[in-house]
Protein backbone atom coordinates (compact mmCIF):
# COMPACT_ATOMS: atom_id res chain seq x y z
CA UNK A 1 0.00 0.00 0.00
CA UNK A 2 1.35 3.45 -0.90
CA UNK A 3 2.33 5.70 1.96
CA UNK A 4 -0.25 8.42 2.61
CA UNK A 5 0.39 12.06 1.82
CA UNK A 6 1.68 13.58 5.03
CA UNK A 7 -0.37 16.73 4.49
CA UNK A 8 -3.48 14.52 4.67
CA UNK A 9 -2.67 13.13 8.10
CA UNK A 10 -0.73 15.88 9.87
CA UNK A 11 -2.58 18.60 11.73
CA UNK A 12 -0.70 21.44 10.02
CA UNK A 13 -1.42 19.92 6.59
CA UNK A 14 2.04 20.15 5.07
CA UNK A 15 4.48 17.58 3.73
CA UNK A 16 4.58 15.27 0.75
CA UNK A 17 4.81 11.51 0.50
CA UNK A 18 7.29 9.44 2.47
CA UNK A 19 8.97 6.29 1.28
CA UNK A 20 7.40 4.21 4.02
CA UNK A 21 4.75 4.84 6.63
CA UNK A 22 5.06 2.80 9.83
CA UNK A 23 2.15 2.46 12.27
CA UNK A 24 3.09 0.09 15.09
CA UNK A 25 0.33 -1.11 17.40
CA UNK A 26 2.67 -2.16 20.20
CA UNK A 27 5.98 -0.98 21.61
CA UNK A 28 7.59 -4.27 20.57
CA UNK A 29 6.40 -3.71 16.99
CA UNK A 30 7.90 -0.23 17.03
CA UNK A 31 11.24 -1.53 18.33
CA UNK A 32 11.29 -4.20 15.62
CA UNK A 33 10.42 -1.64 12.94
CA UNK A 34 13.28 0.63 14.00
CA UNK A 35 15.74 -2.25 13.96
CA UNK A 36 14.54 -3.18 10.48
CA UNK A 37 14.84 0.41 9.21
CA UNK A 38 18.33 0.73 10.70
CA UNK A 39 19.39 -2.52 9.08
CA UNK A 40 18.22 -1.20 5.69
CA UNK A 41 19.88 2.16 6.30
CA UNK A 42 16.53 3.96 6.02
CA UNK A 43 16.26 7.23 7.93
CA UNK A 44 13.06 7.88 9.85
CA UNK A 45 11.11 10.69 11.46
CA UNK A 46 8.59 10.11 14.25
CA UNK A 47 5.44 12.20 14.11
CA UNK A 48 2.63 12.62 16.59
CA UNK A 49 -0.47 14.52 15.57
CA UNK A 50 1.71 17.18 14.00
CA UNK A 51 0.25 19.92 16.19
CA UNK A 52 3.56 21.49 17.16
CA UNK A 53 5.59 20.82 14.05
CA UNK A 54 5.98 21.75 10.43
CA UNK A 55 6.83 18.98 7.99
CA UNK A 56 8.73 20.40 5.05
CA UNK A 57 7.45 20.20 1.48
CA UNK A 58 8.31 17.56 -1.08
CA UNK A 59 8.68 13.82 -0.72
CA UNK A 60 10.71 12.44 2.14
CA UNK A 61 13.05 9.63 1.18
CA UNK A 62 12.81 7.89 4.55
CA UNK A 63 10.15 6.40 6.80
CA UNK A 64 7.63 8.29 8.89
CA UNK A 65 6.59 6.63 12.14
CA UNK A 66 3.12 7.32 13.46
CA UNK A 67 2.04 6.64 17.04
CA UNK A 68 -1.71 6.78 16.46
CA UNK A 69 -2.19 3.05 17.05
CA UNK A 70 -0.38 3.19 20.39
CA UNK A 71 -3.65 4.26 21.94
CA UNK A 72 -4.06 2.14 25.08
CA UNK A 73 -5.30 3.83 28.22
CA UNK A 74 -5.44 1.84 31.42
CA UNK A 75 -6.54 3.42 34.70
CA UNK A 76 -5.54 1.68 37.90
CA UNK A 77 -6.37 3.70 41.00
CA UNK A 78 -4.60 7.04 40.59
CA UNK A 79 -2.11 5.77 38.06
CA UNK A 80 -2.78 5.73 34.34
CA UNK A 81 -0.71 3.90 31.76
CA UNK A 82 -1.28 5.76 28.52
CA UNK A 83 0.00 5.21 24.99
CA UNK A 84 1.81 7.93 23.05
CA UNK A 85 -0.97 8.09 20.47
CA UNK A 86 -3.76 9.02 22.89
CA UNK A 87 -5.21 12.45 22.22
CA UNK A 88 -4.69 14.95 25.04
CA UNK A 89 -8.34 15.96 25.21
CA UNK A 90 -9.48 12.33 25.22
CA UNK A 91 -7.07 11.71 28.09
CA UNK A 92 -8.24 14.75 30.03
CA UNK A 93 -11.90 13.68 29.67
CA UNK A 94 -11.18 10.04 30.51
CA UNK A 95 -9.41 10.83 33.75
CA UNK A 96 -12.05 13.41 34.64
CA UNK A 97 -14.70 10.72 34.17
CA UNK A 98 -12.66 8.48 36.45
CA UNK A 99 -12.81 11.15 39.17
CA UNK A 100 -9.13 12.14 38.95
CA UNK A 101 -7.75 15.67 39.15
CA UNK A 102 -4.53 17.14 37.76
CA UNK A 103 -5.04 16.95 34.01
CA UNK A 104 -7.76 19.57 33.47
CA UNK A 105 -5.25 21.91 31.84
CA UNK A 106 -4.79 19.37 29.02
CA UNK A 107 -8.36 19.78 27.77
CA UNK A 108 -8.31 20.97 24.13
CA UNK A 109 -4.50 21.01 24.15
CA UNK A 110 -3.91 19.89 20.55
CA UNK A 111 -1.76 16.82 20.18
CA UNK A 112 -1.07 13.41 21.63
CA UNK A 113 0.44 12.27 24.91
CA UNK A 114 3.72 11.25 23.27
CA UNK A 115 4.41 14.71 21.89
CA UNK A 116 3.17 16.38 25.06
CA UNK A 117 5.67 14.38 27.13
CA UNK A 118 8.45 14.74 24.57
CA UNK A 119 8.32 18.54 24.70
CA UNK A 120 7.26 18.89 28.35
CA UNK A 121 4.18 20.88 27.38
CA UNK A 122 3.16 23.66 29.74
CA UNK A 123 -0.02 25.73 29.63
CA UNK A 124 -2.74 27.13 31.87
CA UNK A 125 -0.80 26.47 35.07
CA UNK A 126 -0.03 22.84 34.31
CA UNK A 127 3.04 21.07 33.04
CA UNK A 128 3.24 17.42 32.03
CA UNK A 129 6.40 16.88 34.11
CA UNK A 130 4.30 17.47 37.23
CA UNK A 131 2.27 14.30 36.68
CA UNK A 132 4.47 11.91 34.70
CA UNK A 133 6.09 9.20 36.79
CA UNK A 134 7.51 6.89 34.14
CA UNK A 135 8.17 7.00 30.41
CA UNK A 136 8.90 4.10 28.09
CA UNK A 137 10.82 4.90 24.93
CA UNK A 138 12.31 3.10 21.98
CA UNK A 139 15.83 4.34 21.30
CA UNK A 140 17.14 5.18 17.83
CA UNK A 141 18.79 1.78 17.82
CA UNK A 142 15.54 -0.01 18.60
CA UNK A 143 15.99 -0.81 22.29
CA UNK A 144 13.10 -0.43 24.73
CA UNK A 145 14.05 1.64 27.77
CA UNK A 146 11.97 2.81 30.72
CA UNK A 147 12.80 6.01 32.59
CA UNK A 148 11.32 6.35 36.05
CA UNK A 149 13.05 9.45 37.40
CA UNK A 150 11.27 12.55 36.06
CA UNK A 151 14.28 14.76 36.82
CA UNK A 152 16.32 12.66 34.41
CA UNK A 153 13.85 13.31 31.58
CA UNK A 154 12.49 16.82 32.01
CA UNK A 155 15.16 19.48 31.65
CA UNK A 156 12.93 22.50 32.06
CA UNK A 157 10.71 24.84 30.12
CA UNK A 158 9.45 22.94 27.06
CA UNK A 159 12.63 20.92 27.10
CA UNK A 160 13.38 17.22 27.69
CA UNK A 161 16.22 14.84 26.99
CA UNK A 162 14.07 13.21 24.29
CA UNK A 163 14.31 16.35 22.17
CA UNK A 164 18.04 15.79 21.76
CA UNK A 165 18.69 12.08 22.29
CA UNK A 166 16.11 11.07 19.70
CA UNK A 167 14.34 8.48 21.86
CA UNK A 168 10.78 7.85 20.70
CA UNK A 169 8.29 8.30 23.55
CA UNK A 170 5.85 5.36 23.41
CA UNK A 171 4.05 5.25 26.70
CA UNK A 172 3.83 7.13 29.97
CA UNK A 173 2.64 6.35 33.46
CA UNK A 174 0.85 9.38 34.87
CA UNK A 175 -0.17 9.80 38.48
CA UNK A 176 -3.14 12.00 39.35
CA UNK A 177 -4.97 12.71 42.58
CA UNK A 178 -8.45 13.04 43.93
CA UNK A 179 -9.80 16.56 43.99
CA UNK A 180 -12.79 18.80 43.60
CA UNK A 181 -14.23 17.59 40.31
CA UNK A 182 -16.34 20.71 39.87
CA UNK A 183 -13.14 22.72 39.94
CA UNK A 184 -11.58 20.37 37.42
CA UNK A 185 -14.58 20.78 35.12
CA UNK A 186 -14.33 24.56 35.45
CA UNK A 187 -10.68 24.42 34.50
CA UNK A 188 -11.41 22.19 31.50
CA UNK A 189 -14.18 24.51 30.36
CA UNK A 190 -11.96 27.55 30.83
CA UNK A 191 -9.18 26.05 28.68
CA UNK A 192 -11.62 25.07 25.94
CA UNK A 193 -13.36 28.44 25.97
CA UNK A 194 -10.10 30.36 25.90
CA UNK A 195 -8.69 28.39 22.98
CA UNK A 196 -11.94 28.53 21.02
CA UNK A 197 -12.31 32.24 21.81
CA UNK A 198 -8.88 32.85 20.36
CA UNK A 199 -9.94 31.11 17.17
CA UNK A 200 -7.26 28.46 17.53
CA UNK A 201 -9.21 25.76 15.76
CA UNK A 202 -10.53 27.70 12.78
CA UNK A 203 -7.63 26.73 10.50
CA UNK A 204 -4.69 24.32 10.72
CA UNK A 205 -1.81 25.67 12.81
CA UNK A 206 1.04 24.41 14.95
CA UNK A 207 0.01 26.37 18.01
CA UNK A 208 2.46 29.02 19.11
CA UNK A 209 5.25 29.41 16.60
CA UNK A 210 7.61 30.96 19.18
CA UNK A 211 8.32 30.21 22.82
CA UNK A 212 7.97 32.85 25.48
CA UNK A 213 11.20 34.44 26.67
CA UNK A 214 10.97 34.72 30.45
CA UNK A 215 13.55 37.48 30.67
CA UNK A 216 11.45 39.75 28.49
CA UNK A 217 8.47 39.90 30.81
CA UNK A 218 6.00 40.10 27.95
CA UNK A 219 4.54 37.11 26.10
CA UNK A 220 5.78 36.47 22.59
CA UNK A 221 2.19 36.82 21.41
CA UNK A 222 2.01 40.36 22.79
CA UNK A 223 5.37 41.30 21.26
CA UNK A 224 4.22 40.00 17.89
CA UNK A 225 0.92 41.82 18.16
CA UNK A 226 2.65 45.10 19.00
CA UNK A 227 5.01 44.53 16.08
CA UNK A 228 1.88 44.51 13.87
CA UNK A 229 2.35 41.04 12.49
CA UNK A 230 -1.37 40.36 12.65
CA UNK A 231 -1.71 41.93 9.24
CA UNK A 232 0.86 39.65 7.70
CA UNK A 233 -0.03 37.13 4.99
CA UNK A 234 2.32 35.27 2.75
CA UNK A 235 1.38 32.81 0.00
CA UNK A 236 -1.42 31.05 1.87
CA UNK A 237 0.15 31.45 5.30
CA UNK A 238 -1.59 33.93 7.55
CA UNK A 239 -1.08 35.18 11.08
CA UNK A 240 -4.20 34.49 13.13
CA UNK A 241 -6.27 37.66 13.58
CA UNK A 242 -6.94 36.63 17.19
CA UNK A 243 -3.50 35.44 18.32
CA UNK A 244 -0.36 36.87 16.77
CA UNK A 245 1.78 33.85 17.70
CA UNK A 246 -0.33 31.50 15.55
CA UNK A 247 0.19 31.05 11.82
CA UNK A 248 -2.70 29.50 9.96
CA UNK A 249 -2.23 27.30 6.95
CA UNK A 250 -4.77 28.51 4.41
CA UNK A 251 -3.35 26.65 1.45
CA UNK A 252 0.30 27.39 2.16
CA UNK A 253 3.42 25.37 1.60
CA UNK A 254 5.74 24.66 4.51
CA UNK A 255 8.23 26.99 2.90
CA UNK A 256 5.84 29.92 2.86
CA UNK A 257 4.92 29.28 6.51
CA UNK A 258 8.61 29.34 7.39
CA UNK A 259 9.17 32.50 5.39
CA UNK A 260 6.29 34.20 7.17
CA UNK A 261 7.68 33.14 10.55
CA UNK A 262 11.02 34.69 9.63
CA UNK A 263 9.27 38.00 8.84
CA UNK A 264 7.43 37.84 12.18
CA UNK A 265 10.64 37.23 14.13
CA UNK A 266 12.39 40.05 12.31
CA UNK A 267 9.54 42.47 13.07
CA UNK A 268 9.88 41.76 16.79
CA UNK A 269 13.66 42.11 16.59
CA UNK A 270 13.46 45.48 14.88
CA UNK A 271 10.93 46.89 17.33
CA UNK A 272 12.04 45.35 20.64
CA UNK A 273 15.51 43.86 20.22
CA UNK A 274 14.11 40.48 21.27
CA UNK A 275 15.15 37.43 19.25
CA UNK A 276 12.35 34.88 19.49
CA UNK A 277 13.09 31.19 19.78
CA UNK A 278 11.07 28.73 17.72
CA UNK A 279 8.68 26.46 19.55
CA UNK A 280 7.46 24.95 16.28
CA UNK A 281 9.62 21.98 15.36
CA UNK A 282 10.75 21.77 11.78
CA UNK A 283 10.76 18.24 10.38
CA UNK A 284 12.48 17.21 7.17
CA UNK A 285 15.06 19.25 5.32
CA UNK A 286 14.94 23.04 5.58
CA UNK A 287 15.63 24.56 2.13
CA UNK A 288 19.33 25.44 1.90
CA UNK A 289 18.64 29.11 1.22
CA UNK A 290 16.61 29.41 4.45
CA UNK A 291 18.89 27.40 6.73
CA UNK A 292 21.10 30.24 7.95
CA UNK A 293 18.13 32.49 8.63
CA UNK A 294 16.08 29.89 10.47
CA UNK A 295 18.88 28.71 12.75
CA UNK A 296 20.41 32.14 13.36
CA UNK A 297 20.82 33.26 16.97
CA UNK A 298 21.08 36.90 18.03
CA UNK A 299 21.87 38.04 21.58
CA UNK A 300 19.08 40.14 23.06
CA UNK A 301 19.44 43.90 22.81
CA UNK A 302 16.31 45.15 24.52
CA UNK A 303 14.61 48.35 23.55
CA UNK A 304 13.56 49.13 27.12
CA UNK A 305 11.69 52.26 26.11
CA UNK A 306 9.29 50.13 24.09
CA UNK A 307 9.29 47.11 26.38
CA UNK A 308 8.58 48.85 29.67
CA UNK A 309 5.03 50.02 28.90
CA UNK A 310 4.20 46.54 27.60
CA UNK A 311 5.52 44.97 30.80
CA UNK A 312 3.30 47.27 32.81
CA UNK A 313 0.30 46.31 30.70
CA UNK A 314 1.13 42.63 31.06
CA UNK A 315 1.44 42.97 34.84
CA UNK A 316 -1.89 44.75 35.05
CA UNK A 317 -3.58 42.12 32.89
CA UNK A 318 -2.16 39.33 35.05
CA UNK A 319 -3.22 41.07 38.22
CA UNK A 320 -6.76 41.41 36.84
CA UNK A 321 -7.00 37.73 35.93
CA UNK A 322 -5.04 36.32 38.86
CA UNK A 323 -7.93 35.90 41.26
CA UNK A 324 -9.82 33.65 38.87
CA UNK A 325 -6.78 31.94 37.45
CA UNK A 326 -4.82 31.15 40.58
CA UNK A 327 -7.53 28.99 42.00
CA UNK A 328 -7.58 26.99 38.78
CA UNK A 329 -3.84 26.38 38.54
CA UNK A 330 -2.75 22.75 38.33
CA UNK A 331 -6.29 21.40 38.45
CA UNK B 1 15.39 32.47 27.86
CA UNK B 2 14.05 29.95 30.34
CA UNK B 3 13.86 29.74 34.11
CA UNK B 4 13.91 26.12 35.25
CA UNK B 5 14.02 23.89 38.29
CA UNK B 6 15.98 20.76 39.11
CA UNK B 7 15.66 18.60 42.17
CA UNK B 8 18.99 17.12 43.13
CA UNK B 9 22.63 17.86 43.76
CA UNK B 10 24.34 20.76 42.01
CA UNK B 11 27.55 18.75 41.70
CA UNK B 12 25.84 16.33 39.32
CA UNK B 13 24.06 19.03 37.32
CA UNK B 14 25.39 20.00 33.93
CA UNK B 15 25.75 23.74 33.22
CA UNK B 16 28.53 26.22 32.51
CA UNK B 17 28.10 28.45 35.60
CA UNK B 18 27.06 27.48 39.08
CA UNK B 19 26.51 29.43 42.24
CA UNK B 20 25.82 28.07 45.71
CA UNK B 21 24.17 30.27 48.31
CA UNK B 22 25.69 30.57 51.75
CA UNK B 23 24.18 30.59 55.21
CA UNK B 24 23.52 34.13 56.36
CA UNK B 25 23.12 35.46 52.82
CA UNK B 26 19.61 36.22 51.65
CA UNK B 27 18.01 34.47 48.69
CA UNK B 28 17.72 37.84 46.94
CA UNK B 29 21.38 38.58 47.35
CA UNK B 30 22.38 35.05 46.29
CA UNK B 31 20.36 35.34 43.08
CA UNK B 32 21.72 38.78 42.27
CA UNK B 33 25.32 37.75 42.89
CA UNK B 34 24.87 34.65 40.75
CA UNK B 35 23.41 36.69 37.89
CA UNK B 36 26.17 39.31 38.09
CA UNK B 37 28.75 36.57 37.95
CA UNK B 38 27.25 34.66 35.03
CA UNK B 39 26.92 37.86 33.01
CA UNK B 40 30.51 38.85 33.78
CA UNK B 41 31.67 35.44 32.57
CA UNK B 42 29.30 35.43 29.58
CA UNK B 43 27.86 32.08 30.67
CA UNK B 44 24.92 30.47 28.88
CA UNK B 45 23.43 28.32 31.61
CA UNK B 46 23.45 29.33 35.26
CA UNK B 47 22.58 26.92 38.05
CA UNK B 48 21.77 28.50 41.42
CA UNK B 49 21.44 26.56 44.63
CA UNK B 50 19.89 29.01 47.08
CA UNK B 51 20.50 28.50 50.77
CA UNK B 52 17.02 28.24 52.24
CA UNK B 53 16.55 28.83 55.91
CA UNK B 54 13.61 28.76 58.25
CA UNK B 55 13.96 32.49 58.82
CA UNK B 56 11.28 33.14 56.28
CA UNK B 57 8.64 30.78 54.92
CA UNK B 58 9.68 28.61 52.02
CA UNK B 59 6.86 29.92 49.84
CA UNK B 60 7.94 33.48 50.49
CA UNK B 61 11.57 32.73 49.71
CA UNK B 62 10.69 30.98 46.46
CA UNK B 63 8.65 33.99 45.33
CA UNK B 64 11.54 36.30 46.27
CA UNK B 65 13.93 34.14 44.22
CA UNK B 66 11.71 34.23 41.13
CA UNK B 67 10.94 37.92 41.41
CA UNK B 68 14.62 38.72 41.88
CA UNK B 69 15.59 36.87 38.71
CA UNK B 70 12.71 38.40 36.80
CA UNK B 71 13.47 41.98 37.89
CA UNK B 72 17.19 41.60 37.38
CA UNK B 73 16.82 40.27 33.85
CA UNK B 74 14.18 42.80 32.90
CA UNK B 75 16.41 45.68 33.87
CA UNK B 76 19.20 44.58 31.58
CA UNK B 77 19.61 45.90 28.08
CA UNK B 78 21.95 43.07 27.11
CA UNK B 79 22.09 39.70 28.72
CA UNK B 80 25.01 38.34 26.71
CA UNK B 81 24.76 34.66 25.92
CA UNK B 82 22.67 33.75 28.96
CA UNK B 83 19.91 31.35 27.89
CA UNK B 84 18.84 29.57 31.03
CA UNK B 85 18.71 29.90 34.79
CA UNK B 86 18.05 26.72 36.76
CA UNK B 87 17.30 26.64 40.47
CA UNK B 88 18.72 23.54 42.13
CA UNK B 89 16.50 22.34 44.95
CA UNK B 90 17.40 19.75 47.50
CA UNK B 91 13.98 18.32 48.34
CA UNK B 92 10.56 17.68 46.88
CA UNK B 93 9.06 20.25 49.22
CA UNK B 94 11.45 22.94 47.99
CA UNK B 95 10.87 21.90 44.39
CA UNK B 96 7.10 22.17 44.69
CA UNK B 97 7.28 25.54 46.35
CA UNK B 98 9.58 26.89 43.65
CA UNK B 99 7.38 25.39 40.97
CA UNK B 100 4.35 27.24 42.32
CA UNK B 101 6.40 30.44 42.39
CA UNK B 102 7.69 29.83 38.88
CA UNK B 103 4.22 29.32 37.44
CA UNK B 104 2.80 32.38 39.13
CA UNK B 105 5.75 34.64 38.28
CA UNK B 106 6.08 33.43 34.70
CA UNK B 107 2.56 32.36 33.70
CA UNK B 108 2.06 30.39 30.50
CA UNK B 109 -1.39 30.28 29.01
CA UNK B 110 -2.12 28.63 25.69
CA UNK B 111 0.74 27.20 23.68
Amino acid sequence: MAAPLLKDILYYQTGGRCQEFVEPATIAELAAAIKRLNAKGTSFIPVGAGTNSLFMDGDYSGAVISFRKLDALEISGKKIRVGAGVDNTFFSEAVYNAGLAGAGWMNRLPGQIGGTVRMNARCYGGEISQIVREVTVVTRSGDIVTYNEPKNMFRGYKDTIFMTNGDLVCEAVIELRSGDMQEVRSKMDFCAKDRIGKGQFTHPSCGCVFKNDYAVGVSSGMLLEEAKVKLMKHAGAEVSPAHANFVFNKGATARSILELSVMMREAVWVMFGVWLEYEMEILGAVPKDLELTIFEERPASYNLEKLTPLRDRMKAALARSSSGQDTLNSV
Amino acid sequence: MAIDLYQGDISTFSCDSEFVGKDGVTVKSTCESALHEVLANNGRHLAVEPFLTARSSLDKESIVAMETVKNFLQNLKHRGGLRRVTFILGSGEHYRSFQDALFSTFPEEDS
